[in-house]
């Protein structure tokens, strides 16, 4: 899939006046190669604990409010889903993580201009972290009401298998996070992915799937149309004219088997 | 050396009057009260002996609470389960990667395994019959906990056991790992499970301990990478808190018996932090470094990167365990940051002092509770009083007993003496990025007792004591295992202080191949290997790059000052990270992560 390592310039947000195009970054000068090992010790900059972080400095125009994130986009690339949340949701918190430096970076740039340029967005924000190992240091219990996985890295070889971003073990820390009710948005434009991550979400004690119509029936429409739409991966599939699956589950309990 | 005897690596008590020790590969079961050794490996049959050679040495010991059973395992993925009774090898299993910690549950019928990949299994005590015969390396598992159990080696008697070619066999017998196997990428097979263990549950990160509370009901587990997390247990998937607060690994663990709901943990942290394990709520630290640190006798030596990266110690199939044999200085690192060259790097080895708690126990002294831990490469046991929830502001006392050897292991028994174990053949020494012990030229073996026994005073001070006791006079003596010098420079007693402490300060993921994403991430020193990647980025195209993201970040400026009417607050907080980034060649990490937060702040 060499077509991963490349992505695509010139999918810039539509909505953008003539001047605040140029204060938005380009994506061109911010690339870096798609795959990040999610094991090893990367230098990052990360909370002891969710006390230990300070929102105010993500969210500058919700300081006081207490507000803290809701939504988490995991691995959220070059942002798009995020921006495309934003305005949807202007009073729930987004936050994304992206490991590789130099998209976190794009994002932050992307945020800051689109706060500056027309004072919105101001209810997002990205965070450089590797969630396979430290998104509990980041959300306290239950304190998420959505997941996205959109179009996460699909590991192709067996082998790498176990750096899949959705795996059996890493799911209790994704339950961990969700608050019940909660739900988990996947979706890929790689079928094996998908049968993974759906089978182990299935297989997982503390989620139960949910179909998209019952989402559109809960008013979360606006969620699965950004899900499909808004991210730079899911545009690139489209032109592309490839298919995207979607696998969607809710968060639930379940009591101690004695 | 001029001693040739194994150090004992571990010894543990029972409530009935036994104990066992562990010293080189070797383990023996000592009656307490007479002193008589009831039975040791060295009496075993050759096969086992040759077996428990090629295992090496023993790195862990776990007993049921009955003692009817132990289960060890040394540095291959084997785990062993003996019967107490005799030191009867039962059957041996090989665990999908290498263990890091086990134990039974209460009714002993359970093991549970915490591995370096970060995963918990558990097994029943003996592994079920097998119903069909594997056949082969299997040419597609579709299931996906595949339950084939190749591994497992029955054996009956001991004497006659066969079970011996642990690490060799492995090889062919286990080919989910290699480099080429038989899977296809639609296999939804999250996790290799070579002997038919239950999944718990799994961190990414390196366990390096656990326990289960006292009623069994939740596990605790610990990693490389700060975090405690409490579990329930057997539904390990649902985690009930994590216990965060840590800034770097945590190494042990221990519940006090008379407060069940109180955790204590010790690791790379300067505290012994306390808490409340349901609530994940942290309610003490003991600041102990500063009293321990002039004790810390064996240094880790800093990693010197020779080959490519990554390279360097990977395993066949281990990714995690690749990257973590390697050193890193708890603290910043010192000097040549910036242009040394790595032969200067590679001259100038500056010991450190690596602070890796290895164990904490609790003693209960007229109704008072004292902490007793050790310290990897620590000449000295430590005590201090539990902290006082009325008084947290005074400085605990941390009470020391030095015995001019590393301590090893200790244990408590019955009646609440400390039973200590020393590495006599070392006084001073370091680490090797790979684990080995060298020792300092200064160092010198002693005639020393290996064991040493402490009494513990309801104050926390420490006093060496020497009972008449038939036990300590075996341990000193009869249990001495004769060790060839190849033999003991296989204990590698110290590797923690090398493998726990985190290895990012070289090149960073992946960011390699689009220039200096991976250089601004490294850390001080070191990031001159990777040469040709400097020369690649101090050309021209890093400067586009560079240029390029300026350019829309100084429009972003340029029009926040608009808007706010030219505020000199708007502009500053742009100024150092303008900075940052042109002195990336510095590649301070820190640095770029301020660089982040501003660019946040100023948004």
């Amino acid at each position: 899939m060499p077509k991963r390592k490349r992505t695509a310039a010139g999918t810039q947000a539509a909505d953008q006046t003539a001047e605040s195009k140029k204060l938005l970054p380009q994506k061109r000068f911010y690339r870096q190669r798609a795959h990040a090992n999610p094991f090893s010790d990367h230098a990052l900059d990360y909370p002891k604990s969710p006390q230990h972080m300070n929102w105010d400095t993500h969210y500058p125009a919700f300081v006081g409010t207490g507000r803290t994130p809701e939504f988490a986009d995991i691995g959220c690339g070059f942002g798009g889903l995020m921006i495309a949340l934003a305005t949807l949701y202007p009073d729930v918190l987004v936050l994304g993580m992206e490991i590789r430096v130099q998209v976190s970076q794009y994002v932050q740039d992307r945020i800051s201009a689109l706060r500056t340029a027309d004072n919105t967005h101001q209810n997002v924000s990205i965070v450089r972290a590797n969630a396979m190992k430290f998104l509990p240091n980041y959300f306290p219990k239950a304190s998420l009401s959505a997941l996205f996985f959109l179009f996460p890295d699909p590991h192709f070889k067996h082998r790498k298998h176990k750096a899949r971003i959705i795996s059996p073990t890493l799911l209790a820390e994704y339950a961990y996070v969700l608050r019940p009710g909660g739900i988990v948005y996947t979706i890929t434009d790689v079928k094996d992915l998908h049968v993974w991550m759906r089978t182990h979400l299935e297989e997982f004690p503390l989620f139960e799937p949910i179909s998209e119509e019952a989402l559109r029936e809960e008013g979360k429409g606006n969620i699965v149309d950004a899900v499909y739409k808004s991210t730079e991966e899911g545009q690139k599939v489209e032109r592309n004219k490839g298919e995207k699956w979607l696998a969607c589950f809710k968060r639930i309990e379940v009591p101690r088997v004695e | 050396m001029s001693d040739s005897h194994f150090p004992h690596s571990l010894l543990l008590f029972s409530d009935s009057g036994k104990a066992l020790v562990a010293s080189g590969q070797h383990i023996q079961l000592v009656d307490t009260r007479t002193g008589d050794i009831l039975s040791s490996t060295l009496n075993a049959s050759d096969e086992l002996k040759t077996s428990l050679l090629k295992s090496g040495p023993i790195r862990f010991i776990a007993v049921d609470k009955s003692w009817t059973h132990l289960l060890t395992f040394s540095d291959d993925k084997m785990l062993k389960v003996w019967k107490a009774e005799g030191l009867e090898l039962l059957h041996e299993r090989e665990l999908p990667k290498r263990p890091t910690s086990a134990a039974f549950t209460k009714d002993g019928q359970t093991i549970v395994v915490a591995d370096k990949f970060g995963d918990v299994f558990s097994y029943p005590l003996h592994p079920a019959p097998l119903v069909e015969e594997p056949t082969q390396p299997q040419p597609q598992e579709e299931e996906k906990e595949e339950p084939v159990q190749p591994a497992e080696v029955i054996v009956a008697e001991p004497e006659q056991k066969p079970a011996t070619k642990g690490k060799r066999k492995r090889k062919p017998k286990n080919p989910n790992h290699h480099e080429n196997p038989p899977h296809a990428r639609d296999s939804v097979e999250s996790h290799t499970n070579t002997s038919g263990g239950t999944l718990v549950l799994g961190h990414t990160s390196l366990l390096t301990s656990f326990l289960f509370s006292q009623d069994d009901k939740y596990i605790i587990t610990t990693d490389r990478d700060e975090h405690i997390r409490v579990s329930w247990y057997p539904q390990g998937y649902i985690i009930e808190s994590f216990c965060l607060g840590c800034s770097r690994f945590v190494s042990c663990l221990h519940i006090p018996k008379s407060q069940p709901s109180v955790l204590i943990s010790g690791g790379g942290d300067p505290e012994i932090k306390v808490w409340d394990w349901h609530s994940g709520q942290l309610k003490h630290d003991i600041p102990v470094f500063e009293h321990v640190k002039e004790y810390i006798q064996v240094k880790a030596q800093p990693y010197v990167r020779k080959r490519g990266r990554g390279k360097i110690l990977v395993g066949e199939d281990d990714p995690m365990n690749g990257e973590k044999e390697a050193t890193e200085e708890v603290e910043p690192a010192p000097a040549h940051s910036e242009t040394g060259t790595p032969a200067v790097e590679e001259s100038s080895p500056q010991e450190e002092t690596i602070f890796v708690v290895n164990k904490i126990e609790t003693v209960e002294r007229e109704g008072k509770l004292i902490i007793v831990f050790s310290v990897i490469g620590a000449t000295a046991l430590f005590a201090t009083p539990f902290p006082d929830s009325s008084d947290s502001s005074n400085p605990p006392t941390i009470h020391t007993l030095d015995f001019g050897h590393p301590i090893l292991d200790f244990t408590l028994d019955a009646d609440g003496l400390v039973w200590v174990t020393i590495d006599r053949n070392l006084t001073k020494g370091s680490v090797s990025w790979d684990g080995k012990t060298i020792p300092d030229a200064s160092s010198s073996s002693s005639t020393e007792t290996p064991v040493k026994v402490v009494e513990v005073k309801s104050d926390g001070s420490l006093t060496g004591v020497t009972p008449d006791s038939k036990l300590l006079n075996t341990l000193n003596a009869a249990c001495l295992v004769p060790a060839s010098s190849d033999g003991l420079s296989k204990l590698n007693l110290y590797s923690s202080l090398t493998s726990l402490p985190k290895n990012n300060r070289g090149e960073e993921d992946g960011g390699d191949e689009n220039g200096h994403e991976g250089e601004q991430n490294q850390g001080q020193k070191k990031q001159k290997q990777k040469q040709q990647q400097s020369r690649r980025d101090l050309g021209p195209g890093r400067g586009k790059k560079e240029e390029g993201k300026m350019k829309s970040k100084i429009a972003v400026l340029e029009k926040k000052k608009q808007v706010q009417g030219g505020g000199s607050g708007t502009a500053t907080p742009a100024e150092p990270e303008d900075n940052e980034r042109e002195t990336k060649r510095s590649r301070s990490d820190a640095g770029d992560a301020e660089a982040e937060d501003v660019t946040m702040n100023d948004a």
